[in-house]
């Protein structure tokens, strides 16, 4: 379902065929790297299964994103072809003449006459995929997920079928999905978070209800409750707004509501605490994981908590350990860097073989960037990333990359980006510039917010900014970002 | 309200929108009342929370959520003609 458009599970995979055909028509030889830039619709849907039943590789792009970042991940994952749903979001300079229409009526019944999906080809296509790595690519590579890390550019993670049958599977078994199921997705489907879900709801033969974005929530409201969506999953932040603002129509979704689940960000007790009282017969659960192995541990909510700070136990079939500094295993209740092994784990990063040498430890273990403990009973109790990156309401920010970001203006001297606590409250954490202005050069942020956003994605856009005389350094002449963040806290 | 105190209202509503459009990598150069500010890529949940937190500072009121639709706020007319009811 999206808005007024029903479709049949025949209709759906017909209409995953056409798109396939039409890729194939196109040009498109299995593992090309597809790009798919599209707001959250039965369309998103089709042409996802459509590039994977061609056999190439779908590259999920942030809609919302200015173009010279679109820029970056064609050239990134070397992109052969992208799929979008309204072509002035490609930009203009960096696509070939010849655009493909896929007409949306001809392929998916009850679109509007006028909707299509463009399939174009980047300019420079041809010459890119001669950079493409080739032995570290898996065989069977469905789709590249960029994820914000520790380095400036975002990375793509690998993710093969076999990673995402077991992910899909990992849900439908959580939550127990069946066909009479109905599953409302209202994150952006460019994200891992969001992907997911449809992938279980159609393994489980569920109903898929899709919100193009939380923008009106009691329109969105509305739709699940006429629509008795059975389970939803969110970011803390966008409950938060549901429980602030919407708590009326929320708690009419009581009675077919049977679970939500909260992830990407640590969730507030307070929260979770709310939506059970809004929701007293659903089951609301808290999630951990990360792109690149997906769901790792999950726990319902209790009153009273019986393990306050937990985020659960790991999902069946994940191992998880505390390490130290030279990645020893650590008895339970010791603090340590926390690894785990799955079968939902990523291949790696594209073309990116020292961060996949980091992110692999061996005989199957991947490191995670989170420090915690693991207690008696395999509780898992986080205790925060050991990098700077910010997550800002549930979507993570590398500093790097809005440093790398801001030093292009040509008035800045020097930056430091950092995490800071939102002032409202509602998203966590937002992300904080730290700048040097050049000599004799006058800095608003009004016009370091302009910049930054031309050549960032929205989330990554600095909420604040402080304009400094210097920045303090460690004995090395790294920027000391401890220093600063103890300066932010006193307020100075 | 005035009927004349509208014209500054439209101001300030313009400034803010332009301020906002600029945090978004969005260029607002004569925006026309009826254009779809979600289409333009302006309002997302968290940016349109912002802006109805920031007109219920502005005139100390309190926009209920089930007020919060695109008929209300899907355009500058929009908003213009909910904030001539309510004030």
């Amino acid at each position: 379902m999206d808005g007024g458009q029903r479709l049949s599970f025949t209709q759906l995979h017909a209409a995953a065929r056409a798109v396939a055909a039409r890729v194939r028509a196109a040009g498109v030889l299995p593992g090309d790297r597809v790009g798919l830039v599209c707001d959250n619709s039965a369309a998103f849907v089709a042409a996802y299964l459509g590039i994977l039943e061609s056999g190439a590789v779908v590259v999920p792009v942030n809609p919302s994103a200015p173009p010279v970042v679109l820029q970056g991940a064609i050239e990134d994952a070397a992109m052969r072809w992208l799929i979008a749903d309204d072509p002035a979001r490609l930009g203009h300079g960096a696509l070939s003449s010849s655009p493909v229409e896929l007409r949306l009526d001809e392929i998916l019944p009850g679109s509007p006459p006028s909707g299509s999906l463009t399939l174009v080809s980047p300019s420079a296509g041809a010459g890119l995929a001669q950079a493409a790595p080739r032995a570290s690519v898996p065989d069977d590579l469905q789709a590249i997920v960029y994820t914000g890390g520790t380095t400036g550019k975002p990375k793509g993670v690998m993710l093969t079928g076999a990673a995402l049958r077991e992910v899909a599977e990992a849900g439908v078994a959580m939550l127990g999905l069946c066909s009479s199921d109905r599953v409302g997705i209202i994150t952006p489907l460019h994200h891992l978070y969001a992907l997911r879900e449809v992938d279980a709801a159609l393994r489980a033969g569920a109903c898929l209800m899709l919100a193009r974005t939380l923008t009106f929530p009691a329109s969105v409201l509305r739709q699940l409750h006429d629509e008795r969506v059975t389970y939803l999953s969110g970011v803390p932040s966008g409950f938060a707004l549901l429980v602030e603002r919407y708590s009326e129509a929320l708690s009419r979704c009581r009675d077919h509501l049977r679970a939500v689940t909260l992830g990407t960000a640590p969730c507030p007790p307070a929260l979770a605490a709310a939506l059970a009282s809004l929701l007293p017969r659903t089951r609301v659960i808290l999630t951990y994981g990360m792109t690149e192995a997906s769901r790792v541990c999950y726990r319902d909510v209790e009153a009273p908590d019986p393990r306050p700070g937990s985020i659960g136990r790991p999902y069946p079939g994940v191992e998880l350990r505390a390490l130290d500094e030279r990645a020893t295993p650590l008895p339970p209740g010791s603090h340590g860097r926390i690894a785990l092994r799955t079968a939902m784990a990523a291949a790696g990063y594209w073309n990116r073989p020292e961060a996949t040498r980091d992110l692999q430890l061996g005989d199957g273990w991947i490191q995670s960037p989170d420090h915690g403990y693991i207690d008696e009973d395999g509780y898992l109790f986080l205790q925060g990333r050991v990098d700077d990156v910010i997550n800002s309401g549930g979507e993570k920010v590398s500093p790097d990359e809005v440093e790398a970001a801001l030093r292009g203006h040509p008035q800045v001297a020097d930056c430091a980006v950092l995490r800071a606590d939102d002032p409202d409250g509602r998203l966590g954490q937002i992300v904080l510039a730290v700048v040097v202005p050049a000599l004799g050069a006058h800095l608003a942020a009004d016009a370091l917010t302009r910049f930054c956003a031309s050549r960032l994605e929205p989330y990554k856009v600095p909420r604040a900014f402080r304009i400094v005389g210097s920045l303090p350094r460690t004995p090395l002449g790294k920027v000391d970002r401890g220093r600063l963040r103890a300066a932010e806290d006193e307020g100075t | 309200m005035p009927a004349t105190d509208f014209a500054s209202l439209e101001t300030t509503l313009r400034e803010y929108l332009e301020r906002l459009a600029d945090s978004r990598g969005k260029s607002l150069p004569n925006l026309g009342r009826n254009e779809q500010l979600v289409d333009r890529g302006i309002f997302d949940s968290m940016s349109l929370l912002d802006f109805v937190v920031f007109i219920e500072k502005l005139f100390g009121i309190k926009i209920p959520g089930e007020d919060v639709h695109p008929e209300n706020f899907g355009s500058l007319e929009a908003i213009m003609r909910y904030l001539q009811e309510r004030l």
